[in-house]
């Protein structure tokens, strides 16, 4: 290399270096601090996020700055650690489906990279493995990926707003498949919340802002609570718009709940629109139910309204009928499971990460059903047809599950090799 | 010209705005309870093609359906549906809701914004946000 080409690199690398710190001072006037705190507390244990630490380190003028020394090294290290993980999982799943090379080099530069030296022996074991794998053929053949279509004998997509009710909706849908009627999905919720104590009402307050505290729950579990104790309709025990102002209103002054000496009726009646008691957080008459519920025992008037609602119309179910099993992997076994329970023309729960359907950056666990499967010839993909709870429109979905093609009504077409990266748990029923 | 197609592909109203078709005091049916409604009426402006509502003092974005349409957190998502989550985290309330227009019924989602009565369809309220967050990152 001669002496003006090491001169003119040296004088290029200088000048991108210059560039590049100009560029991010010029960033730090906008105050976007807050912005990119949040992204880091939000993501740092599911990917790599050391970019936007030294950033922050950098650009934050508060006092104390948001994020300090110790916990930006904690999680610089807990977010590359995740990262390494996330592509090897990447790799591994998709070795099942074609060539993962290209996202096995990817892993193994990382590591490199970063210098990470978690888990090495079992990853050079699993790397093994993952290359071996790729001489083989595909996990499932053109001729295992036949036309399976049951999304008709389901009742219309529902939503489930912004609470976490996705499992007892799904829930609701297995049973409402089974049973030949639809099923209310805030039944479901309401009495799983109250067995297993799991609140959906009672909610922290943090730093001035109200939080939920528990939101989720398992499908498995809510199936065999509602064929232990029976369901209500859906046009009983609406799950869509639950708990109506009015009805609030009306519920404590008819209840003897410690509260009801607290509140006062017409502030409910005057309020106006629809809020539901289990969504709203703007709504100050429900900020101050909030905090009378949240100082009374026991915390159940969700499911008291609930009761109230499905009295004399509840039905009982044959809890062998209803029986489920749960499998929890590997996720290879979770595929085969639910090609298995399709080919019976029967719906598959799964449980898994739903960030792929909304942006690739924020994590999130989900539950839904597969109701059917294709063969993408043009994509040389088997796909599953996923039946959602977030209504009947696509622009919830990030691309290109929003499109046309792969979405209609509530229901989304995803690859197998996607959803083989985010599945963790399938609930079938075992008859 | 290339100016003036530049200055309009900033406008993200752009797009949404030439497909729209405003109706006057169309019903807006809001279920209340297992069996009982509330019914509005409300001036609405529709796109078939984006499929796509918004009150119409939202037809030039000046309203709080827009103007509260911030990045407040990345994490707004995490828990339901994204977009309903997302309204009330801008201080609207989601609603589900059947329209009524030109004697065809609708059941569809809103987010609504009590002090100046704008809404915005959910769907819509989440691509305008995506928007902004794509925006705000390539700029970070």
């Amino acid at each position: 290399m001669s002496v003006i080409t090491i001169l003119s690199l040296s004088i290029f690398l200088m000048l991108t270096n210059v560039y590049a710190k100009t560029y991010i001072i010029k960033d730090c006037k906008k105050n976007k601090a807050n912005v990119m705190y949040n992204f880091v507390k939000a993501n740092y244990e599911y990917q790599d996020v050391t970019w936007h630490i030294d950033w922050l380190n950098q650009c934050d003028q508060s006092k104390p700055k948001l994020l300090n020394e110790k916990d930006a090294d904690e999680f610089r290290q807990i977010s590359l650690d995740a990262e390494a993980n996330y592509l090897f999982e990447k790799a591994e799943a998709l070795s099942y489906y074609h060539d993962s090379n290209k996202e096995l080099n990817d892993y193994t530069e990382f590591t490199k990279m970063h210098n990470l030296k978690f888990n090495q022996v079992k990853n050079e074991n699993a790397v093994e493995g993952i290359k071996k794998r790729q001489l083989e053929k595909k996990l499932t053949k053109p001729e295992d990926c036949s036309d399976v279509n049951i999304k008709d004998k389901f009742p219309k997509v529902r939503n489930q707003d912004s609470v976490g009710w996705c499992y007892a909706f799904v829930a609701a849908d297995m049973i409402s498949y089974k049973a030949g009627f639809n099923v209310s999905a805030a039944d479901i919720a309401v009495n799983y919340s109250q067995k297993f104590n799991v609140s959906h009402e009672k909610r922290k307050i943090n730093q001035g802002e109200l939080h939920e505290d528990v939101e989720g729950g398992w499908t498995a579990k809510a199936i065999e609570n509602a064929a232990a104790k029976g369901i209500c309709k859906e046009s009983d025990s609406p799950s869509e718009y639950f708990v109506e102002d009015k009805d609030i209103g009306d519920f404590i002054k008819s209840a003897e709940d410690p509260f009801s000496q607290l509140y006062s009726p017409p502030t409910f009646l005057d309020a106006g629109s629809s809020k539901s008691l289990c969504l709203s957080e703007k709504s100050p008459f429900l900020n101050d139910l909030h905090k009378v519920i949240t100082h009374s025992q026991p915390n159940n008037i969700m499911y008291q309204l609930n009761e109230k609602r499905c009295e004399g119309k509840r039905l009982t179910l044959q809890p062998d009928k209803y029986a489920v099993e749960e499998n929890k992997g590997p996720k290879v076994d979770l595929i085969k499971s639910i090609h298995e329970t399709l080919n019976k023309k029967n719906p598959a729960s799964i449980g898994y990460n739903v960030k792929f359907l909304k942006d690739e950056r924020t994590e999130g666990n989900h539950a839904s059903i597969v109701v059917g499967r294709r063969y993408n010839q043009e994509a040389n993909s088997c796909q599953f047809l996923i039946r959602n709870s977030w209504g009947s429109g696509c622009k919830n979905y990030a691309e290109p599950y929003s499109l046309q093609e792969n979405c209609n009504d509530g229901h989304i077409w995803v690859p197998e090799e996607t959803l083989h990266q985010n599945i963790y748990r399938v609930v079938n029923f075992k008859n | 010209m290339p100016i003036l197609l530049f200055i309009l592909s900033l406008s993200p109203s752009y797009a949404l705005e030439k497909d729209l078709r405003c109706y006057e005091k169309i019903q807006v049916q809001i279920p209340t309870g297992p069996k009982s409604k509330r019914v509005e009426t409300a001036n609405i402006c529709l796109s078939e093609k984006s499929q796509t509502f918004i009150s119409k003092n939202c037809k030039n974005q000046k309203c709080l359906a827009y103007s509260e349409n911030k990045i407040i957190d990345v994490a707004w998502s995490t828990v339901g549906t994204p977009g309903s989550r997302l309204c009330y985290k801008l201080g609207g309330v989601a609603q589900i809701i059947n329209l009524k227009v030109k004697n065809k019924e609708l059941k569809t989602d809103r987010c609504y914004f009590e002090k100046d009565q704008s809404f915005v369809d959910i769907g819509s309220l989440v691509e305008y946000n995506r928007e902004l967050e794509n925006k705000l990152r390539e700029e970070l």
